[in-house]
């Protein structure tokens, strides 16, 4: 969906699309159920989670020394690392690297840093072939699309529309039953893994005792991407590390549970370099990605907290806003709730990140289900105050708020403004209610009614009790 | 030149956030529970029906016969003539070169490096079948852990549409904490010396891309049988 | 204190005083009845949470810092608003943070209670004496319910009150999408999240919708009127004070 259409209109927009609303229900309520089921189940969930966020609080803490150990243990085992400051590096390092091994043909397994950073098109754009090979990325590639979700990116997508693409661009007979799609899916991606001459993944976890890293996936894909071809390319969000091994022992835990109710994903690959003299298959080589993108910026300010995340998606799921809209609504990369937190810092060029954090009635069911327990709502409220400051306020609402802050700080203006109040509604309000309200409250009015003032006020009603008990006491 | 300019950005960053990271970092050990479910008498009951619900199979079988005829019938019904396969030696289970020569079946080598890388794997695509032993299994998630390395390729429980394991009782542990805490014990800083991969798999290839809607095998096994040797 | 009577300051909140005055008198009915001496200061006014939500925090400072002046040294401080009194308890914090105010809010936000909260927790109290002859269903509203814990409090009471059939409500912690100012900004939003409220309170054919916040009994019952709904929303303290007309 294109970025230059206003986020209200995209909010309209998903909110009118029927089939996208039948979608985020199916797909919210199952990914909560399972995550529930799964969560519930543990000896002691409450402990786990605090254990991930101490365990990922010391790895931040920790990045500097972290980082170095990873690099340095992954060339130890003869892999290689490419530090990258911003998309622009990253994207120059691989397409520099896949031209130079003469690399035709690109398979890539998900990953959320490589969308980040806009890698497919900067590969088709120098020539390559890339094909995304995760099932719901391989869709919405297909549709010319970007995902709406963190762990399941075709979400919006009937099964009608995935056959009508898949009878299109891969010549299925007509149907609309699941097993001959996902049949088609994998003969057609087969062979595209077997032709690749790069695979490119993302990271869930970089481990810096072992110069290891972590991908997390049910598919398949990932394996493949990172066996089948002679290169491995792996991206990673350079917040995205643990100290130990050990430390997996927790996380893994949490991911596969938050994410999907799962006890462990179906395949957990620890990847520690290319393949050592005397294996049978494995990369010859393999490239560490360390991306930065600002996330070095944002560990040193008032958004730290935001690079626990481990990307479980969990937080999306949960949100009242997400179920009504969807994830392209919000127009970035990330979507949901940490989205909301994390475009306007990773893509502050978007011009109306600064909305995403508005969309949020700050019910705190994200904080709730996040498994290393960020104050997203806390973070919500930092952006709006930045917002503020920034002077993007809309000026009806500064106006409101100005008048508000008089209000509230005088109390004779108060009970004037109330005295006001209830004077009108007595002329304007019919059988107790407000059916519509001038603006800016005709946005209250279009769906809802609004109570009538009551003749008076609760001070008001209280000082006459209390001097009724005086005299007659 | 990047590498130095972001670990300087790291470390102005964490001048002002340091502290309040530490903190949060020290409110709880980090040591990892063995195992996060409530103990199960029958460790190898628990794994067997974590597989079951996993739409895995899994077998209980008393000795290396009944493991025997299990892959025997598996290879009958697959009409297989070649087997993906870790090292026989490595797999450990007794009687099974001789079961496969007598099916005529020499296991291929997934010898994929080097000259040729695609057209080998274009040779080995049409086999039927991967088998492989395990490093470890994980009872109350139904993992098999494989630690990839020589004569234990990674295509071998990958390539094929049926996966068979054949995991001994020793073999088991409880928990994922357990596993990790084993791994460290038998190699210290040596997991990953010989080789480049491990893997935990938890039963069939599987995908709800589609509308939600369970499916399995969309890219790797979409049949997983395990066997459990409990002699 | 000159007896050993237990006083407590209550702190109505803007809306309540304007739109609600009757749970405020409701509020005060309560704490009197289980001995508690109710002080309202004439001058109490606001929270600020409008203010610090919509990201004004110089607003909000001037607001909640009028607030903590009026509040100094008045003991316990009782809300008939999860909400309002989670911006005290959980938001001052940072909203005073490296400010002279830090040691007041501080200080304040350990003596401020929600209703609920205060009478079972506090007063130990869980049977108020209360009557309403019908089905009553109890929606938790968000910031009581994940930033202090409420819920079980407001269910004990209800569980006491003679006459009245309490039955569950589907999605009964999840939000009505009112979010303050968020109700009137990302309207359509919060009118697709508060459809599903009031689906999920007709699905239970209660005579009243209770709830311990008027924010979100103003967008709930908003709604219901809307839709001609038989269903009421009231405020827990009104249903425990029997100040809740039979129909």
């Amino acid at each position: 969906m294109s970025q230059t259409i206003a986020f209200y209109d995209r909010v309209d927009h998903a909110l009118h699309d029927s089939s996208l609303q039948t979608a985020l229900h199916r797909a919210t309520t199952r990914f909560i159920g399972n995550r529930a089921g799964a969560i519930g189940a543990l000896c002691d969930a409450d402990r786990l989670r605090d254990q991930a966020r101490a365990i990922r609080a010391y790895a931040l803490a920790h990045l500097d020394e972290l980082l170095p150990q990873l690099a340095a243990n992954v060339e130890a085992r003869g892999g290689h690392v490419c530090w990258a400051s911003d998309g622009e590096e990253a994207r120059r390092y691989i397409i520099e690297l896949a031209r130079a091994r003469g690399v035709r043909s690109i398979v890539k397994s998900k990953s959320m840093a490589s969308e980040e950073i806009h890698l497919n098109e900067a590969l088709e754009h120098a020539g390559f072939e890339v094909v995304e090979t995760d099932l719901g990325e391989y869709i919405i590639q297909l549709a010319g699309e970007t995902p709406s979700h963190i762990i399941a990116p075709a979400i919006h997508k009937t099964r009608e529309q995935v056959s009508e693409l898949f009878q299109q661009h891969l010549g299925m007979p007509p149907t609309n039953e699941v097993p001959p799609m996902i049949r088609t899916a994998r003969q057609a991606l087969r062979q595209r893994f077997l032709q690749a001459d790069m695979g490119i993944s993302g990271v869930n976890f970089g481990v810096a005792d072992s110069g290891a890293i972590v991908i997390v996936e049910n598919e398949g894909n990932a394996r493949l991407s990172t066996t089948v071809p002679r290169i491995h390319v792996a991206i990673m969000g350079i917040e995205r590390i643990v100290a130990r091994l050990a430390d997996l022992g927790v996380m893994l835990q949490v991911l596969a549970r938050s994410a999907t109710g799962q006890k462990l994903s179906v395949y957990t690959s620890l990847i520690s370099g290319p393949a050592r003299p005397g294996e049978e298959d494995g990369p010859e080589e393999f490239h560490l990605v360390l991306l930065d993108n600002g996330r070095s910026r944002i560990l040193g300010g008032q958004y730290a907290e935001s690079l626990l995340c481990i990307r479980c998606g969990a937080c999306l799921n949960a949100c009242p806003v997400y179920q009504a809209i969807g994830g392209h609504a919000y127009g970035g990369v990330y979507s949901g709730p940490i989205g909301a937190i994390l475009t306007p810092l990773l893509q502050p060029d978007l011009p109306d990140a600064y909305l995403l954090p508005q969309a949020s009635s700050l019910c705190g069911a994200c904080q709730e289900v996040c498994p290393v327990r960020i104050a997203i709502p806390d973070m919500l409220l930092r952006h709006r105050a930045d917002a503020v400051k920034a002077g993007k306020a809309n000026p009806v609402e500064k106006a409101a708020i100005a008048g508000y802050t008089l209000t509230m700080t005088h109390p004779a203006i108060y009970n004037a403004g109330g005295k006001a109040g209830r004077f009108f509604s007595r002329i304007l309000a019919r059988k107790g209610r407000f059916r519509r309200l001038p603006p800016p409250l005709h946005l209250w009015t279009k769906q809802r009614d609004f109570p009538a003032l009551p003749p008076k006020s609760f001070r008001e009603l209280w000082a006459e009790r209390q001097k009724q008990r005086r005299s007659s006491s | 030149m990047s590498r130095d300019q972001i670990l300087a950005n790291l470390r102005t960053s964490l001048n002002a956030n340091r502290p309040w990271l530490l903190g949060e970092a020290a409110r709880m050990p980090h040591e990892p529970p063995p195992f996060v479910l409530p103990a199960q008498d029958d460790l190898v009951g628990q794994f067997v029906a974590e597989i079951a619900k996993l739409e895995g199979k899994a077998y209980r079988v008393a000795d290396a016969a009944e493991a025997l005829a299990i892959i025997d019938r598996l290879i009958e019904e697959t009409q297989a003539t070649s087997v993906i396969g870790w090292d026989l030696d490595q797999i450990g289970l007794a009687g099974l070169p001789e079961l496969l020569a007598a099916r005529g079946i020499k296991p291929a080598a997934a010898d994929v490096r080097g000259e040729g890388r695609k057209a080998r794997l274009q040779e080995l695509e049409p086999i039927p079948i991967c088998l492989s032993g395990v490093e470890l299994a994980i009872a109350e998630s139904g993992s098999l852990l494989l630690r990839h390395g020589p004569g234990k390729p990674r295509l071998a429980s990958l390539l094929a549409p049926c996966h068979i394991a054949v995991v001994f009782r020793r073999q088991l542990v409880r928990g994922l904490g357990e596993a990790l805490a084993l791994l460290a014990q038998r190699y210290g800083d040596e997991i990953f010396g010989p080789t480049s991969n491990l893997t935990f798999i938890t039963g069939p290839s599987r995908t709800a891309d589609i509308e939600m809607t369970l499916s399995l095998g969309i890219h790797g096994p979409p049949q997983i049988h395990v066997i459990v040797v409990e002699e | 204190m000159t007896t050993g009577r237990r006083r407590a300051v209550l702190f109505a909140t803007c809306i309540v005083d304007q739109l609600y005055p009757t749970v405020g008198l409701a509020a005060a009915e309560l704490l009197e009845q289980q001995g508690v001496v109710v002080e309202v200061p004439s001058d109490l006014l606001c929270c600020g949470q409008m203010a610090f939500n919509a990201g004004f925090r110089d607003d909000a400072y001037a607001v909640a810092g009028r607030t903590l002046e009026v509040l100094r040294g008045k003991g316990d401080v009782v809300m008939p608003s999860g909400s309002c009194a989670a911006m005290i308890r959980h938001l001052y914090h940072e909203l005073f943070a490296h400010t002279p105010f830090a040691g007041m809010a501080e200080d304040l936000a350990h003596r401020t209670y929600e209703l609920s909260e205060y009478v079972v927790d506090v007063l130990g109290v869980t049977e108020v004496g209360a009557c309403f002859n019908g089905r009553i269903t109890y929606h938790d509203a968000c910031h009581g319910l994940r930033f202090l814990g409420l819920g079980r409090q407001a269910r004990a009471l209800l569980g006491r009150v003679q006459g009245a059939e309490v039955v569950p409500l589907p999605g009964c912690d999840q939000c009505c999408g009112f979010g303050g100012l968020f109700a009137v900004k990302q309207h359509s939003i919060s009118a697709a999240m508060l459809d599903r409220k009031i689906e999920a309170i007709e699905s239970t054919k209660a005579d009243l919708l209770v709830t311990g916040d008027v924010s979100c009994m103003t967008q709930i019952a908003g709604g219901l009127s809307r839709r001609n709904s038989p269903t009421r929303a009231r405020h827990l303290a009104e249903v425990l004070a029997n100040m809740v007309d039979a129909r």
